[in-house]
């Protein structure tokens, strides 16, 4: 059988999101379901601390980062133009590389005709798996300080998704950003947490 | 000598815009020629808008930036494109072209 896929999601944050995922991935537990529990929130994952974990794995998530050789470099400018996020700047005297604006795309290494960009690895995130004692289990993936997109962190959170499980719970982040997008992209089924305090 | 103004008008009588890279236009201005033309910001970006308005400015050739005090990543592209800044924040055009040499005909 096809895993099923439910995202539980929200406006705002605070709603509930987790204690819904949580307990939902408890309750189909115990209707003999086979449940994963993906925490996606990468900015502050902590589903973590309703469940004792065992099992525990770790993955790095790597971005790759532009290295120009300023010996090859010859400042004509042509990275710097197609950068769609002007995260490259390279005259004949200094190249800047912004890893922050940077998104890893790579375009600058390929159309660089000097052949003076390589790329680096760069660790903005962890993926951490494993079991619960429950027997649910549990994924999360988790943001470093400073980095500006938990997405590249979501995508590799959802290559966790174990394929003959029944049913696999994203607790997603709070908002309508690309982060929440990124979750929502694949799955089958969204849930919306909300609670009526006014604004 | 070029320099590049950010302005929150498109003619001459406006005040140098709040922000650097978020500025409406920018007057580009040759203190040799006296000719002006103000540029149309088009580029809308969440992020990295300071270092491609520098690349903006450098691609014009200019030598001097009056805007308010662009943040940080942008300040570093002007640095490495070698395009010197002043503070104008609350400065009126006219002011700075004033001082630059410009007569108004």
């Amino acid at each position: 059988m096809k895993t099923l896929k439910i995202s539980v999601i929200s406006g705002k944050g605070g709603t509930g999101k987790t204690l819904i995922s949580s307990n939902l991935a408890l309750f189909l537990r115990d209707a003999e379901k086979t449940v994963q529990l993906l925490d996606a929130d990468a900015e502050e994952p902590n589903a973590s601390i309703f469940f004792d974990i065992e099992e525990k794995r770790e993955f790095l998530v790597i971005k790759k980062i532009p290295k120009v050789d300023p010996l090859k470099c010859t400042g004509c400018g042509l990275c710097s133009s197609n950068c769609m996020f002007s995260a490259i700047h390279a005259t004949q005297s200094r190249q800047l590389v912004f890893e922050n604006l940077c998104h890893g795309c790579g375009l600058c290494m390929r159309i660089c005709p000097e052949k003076a960009i390589t790329e680096e690895d760069k660790v903005i995130g962890i993926v951490r798996t494993g079991k619960t004692k429950e027997g649910i289990f549990f994924s999360e993936g988790e943001l470093n300080v400073g980095e500006l997109s938990a997405v590249p962190v979501i995508r590799q959170l959802k290559k966790t998704v174990i394929p003959e499980i029944d049913i696999a719970i994203f607790d997603a982040p709070p908002g309508s950003s690309c982060p929440v997008v990124e979750t929502l992209n694949g799955t089958d089924f969204a849930l919306l947490v909300t609670e009526p305090t006014p604004f | 000598m070029k320099i590049f103004i950010a302005s929150n008008s498109s003619d001459l009588n406006g005040k140098v815009a709040e922000r650097f890279a978020r500025a409406p236009f920018f007057i580009l201005y040759d203190t040799e020629t006296h000719e002006w033309k103000a540029i149309e910001n088009t580029e809308f970006m969440e992020h990295g808008m300071g270092p491609k308005i520098a690349r903006l400015a450098s691609d014009n050739n200019v030598d001097l930036i009056y805007s308010a005090p662009p943040g940080p990543n942008a300040m570093q592209t002007l640095n490495a494109f070698g395009i010197k800044f002043e503070d104008a924040s609350g400065k009126s055009l006219m002011e700075i072209l004033k001082k630059e040499g410009y007569e108004n005909t």
